[in-house]
């Protein structure tokens, strides 16, 4: 279960991004947070994650709650989520299959050759079997968005914090990403994603969440 | 355990993998550390082997120990148990005092000593031991002067010692070289690794910056920076022993011709292996060292961590 309690962020240059959010989501919940550019989605997946720290307020997962002065406790709090970014942040200078090896490497848990299973299996779901080998910048845009979703999947964590994860696909691809969604949640994974995407919303029929300025819409 | 293992086995293949991506940008720093430091090394090399010159080549210096006139037969033997027993001892002989009288008696000019004698009616020298020492250093004879000195009936140590200090010191002169240049060794090390890094930072600032994202520790990002610099310490330092031996090898060759027509026989040795580890050591130490202040300023300036 997610608490997040009375968070607020406030950015250095003095901008307010979130204010006063109350937000519980329970363990294999799908909820999809919603609302205009610069509502302050992706800065609310962040600090669920870890990476900003709120300014006020505490994020709470399963009685543990985050605590943004300790890095090794902060880096091994990350290591619970499987995360997508809105910019994917893949590596270019490396193959698609190292990509999606690095959440293992961070982990450390697992021989190559299990960890080389794994990514595997995760690139065999999402469809990118065939471009192991492949470098990033030669993959589409919306091949590009399965491997971070590859990414994501491949240590398989219990809660996924997920930034526009349809932004550059087509209707299809789109709607088997719903679907891939949609069976780790049935595995009762914790889904919460960041989406403008209608027919992404109506396919996964979550909970919704809107965001208006920082706040939470009633 | 394991877990700990293969992290440090696959950082190990990364800092390769990186290595042998930019080779030449990796050639050129090891370049300029070992040419930098194949100076100090070779001027290192010479001291040693000036300074087992010296010690092959020169007298031993020998200590000697004058007992006191009243010292009887029992004494000397006591003392020369004493003697037998002491680790830092060589060999020894003993000089009674009829000995070195009739020594002088051999010597022209000291007649009148002998009619001395005759007329004091007994001889004015005294025993003595000559001792030579295992380890011939100025700083050892001196101890084991001081500690002659306690012995009982033992009335004057005399120690031949004054060449080995004049050597002493300048081989210490040439040490102090040899510290100075290392010490600016350390800040060519230092700085060297440390911009290295700094451009490797710069470079892969979106891996540190992801790797940071999904959950990596403090020590996972450093760890391959780390390695690298010492890398680089290390294999700076393995190619300035490698110039040397060359450059020694050259030099034997020339002293072989030389030998032929002056009837002697010097030759250039390398570093002891002990040494060699050490100078590896030493480099590899300091090339961490840049790299580990390089990281801990580099990344933290990318707000990061
Ligand atoms: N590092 C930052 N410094 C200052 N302001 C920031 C920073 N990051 C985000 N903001 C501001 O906070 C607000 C919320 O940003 P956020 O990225 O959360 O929006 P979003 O809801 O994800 O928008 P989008 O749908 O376009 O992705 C924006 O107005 C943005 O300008
Ligand atoms: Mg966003």
């Amino acid at each position: 279960m997610i608490v997040i309690n009375n968070v607020t962020k406030r950015y250095p240059d003095g901008f307010t991004a979130l204010s006063n959010i109350h937000l519980t989501v329970e363990s294999g919940e799908k909820v999809c947070i919603t609302g205009h550019s610069g509502a302050g989605k992706s800065t609310l997946l962040k600090i669920i994650a870890g990476i900003s720290p709120p300014t006020s307020g505490s994020v709470v997962i399963n009685n543990t709650s985050l605590n943004p002065h300790n890095s090794s406790l902060k880096a091994l709090w990350r290591r619970q989520f499987g995360l997508m970014f809105e910019d994917h942040k893949l590596l270019f200078d490396r193959s698609v299959f190292h990509n999606v090896l690095l959440p293992l490497e961070i982990i450390g848990a697992h021989s190559f050759k299990q960890c080389a299973q794994k990514v595997r299996a995760a690139l065999d779901k999402v469809g990118l079997a065939a471009f192991e080998k492949s470098l990033p910048a030669t993959l589409s845009g919306g091949e590009q968005q399965r491997l971070c979703m590859a990414r994501a999947l491949v240590h398989n964590p219990r809660i996924l914090l997920i930034d526009e994860p349809t932004a550059n696909l087509d209707a299809d691809y789109a709607l088997q990403i719903s679907d891939l969604l949609l069976g780790f949640n049935q595995l009762g994974v914790t889904l919460l994603i960041a989406t403008h995407d209608q027919a992404l919303i109506s396919r996964l029929n979550p909970r919704c969440v809107g965001l208006l300025q920082g706040h939470i819409l009633p | 355990m394991k877990a700990w293992i293969r992290a440090h086995a696959r950082c190990f293949q990364l800092t390769f993998l990186r290595i042998i991506h930019a080779p030449f940008s990796y050639l050129f720093n090891l370049s300029v550390i070992a040419v930098t430091f194949c100076l100090p090394l070779a001027f290192y090399v010479l001291l040693c082997n000036f300074q087992s010159l010296i010690e092959t080549r020169s007298p031993t210096p020998q200590i000697s120990l004058f007992l006191s006139n009243d010292a009887q037969d029992n004494d000397v033997l006591a003392l020369e148990q004493r003697l037998q027993k002491s680790e830092a001892i060589d060999k020894f002989h003993f000089v009674s005092r009829d000995q070195a009288l009739s020594s002088i008696h051999g010597l022209s000019g000291f007649s009148s000593l002998s009619e001395l004698v005759s007329v004091l009616g007994r001889n004015p020298l005294p025993h003595a031991f000559v001792v030579q020492a295992k380890s011939n250093s100025p700083k050892n004879l001196e101890h084991l002067k001081q500690e002659f000195q306690k012995w009982p009936k033992v009335s004057h140590v005399q120690v031949d010692s004054a060449w080995a200090q004049r050597i002493e010191d300048a081989l210490s002169l040439g040490q102090y070289t040899v510290w100075t240049f290392s010490v600016l060794l350390a800040f060519m090390l230092i700085s060297v690794s440390f911009n290295t890094i700094r451009l490797q930072i710069l470079t892969h600032q979106a891996e540190i910056e992801l790797t940071y994202l999904l959950g990596a520790s403090h020590a996972y990002i450093r760890r391959p920076y780390l390695y690298y610099g010492t890398f680089l310490g290390l294999f700076g330092a393995l190619l300035a022993w490698l110039m040397v031996a060359t450059g020694l090898m050259a030099i034997n060759q020339q002293l072989a011709l030389l030998a032929t027509h002056f009837n002697f026989h010097i030759s250039l040795s390398h570093l002891s292996g002990q040494d060699s580890l050490s100078v590896c050591v030493f480099c590899a130490g300091f090339g961490w060292l840049g790299a580990w202040i390089s990281v801990s300023r580099n990344i933290f300036a990318l707000r990061l961590l």
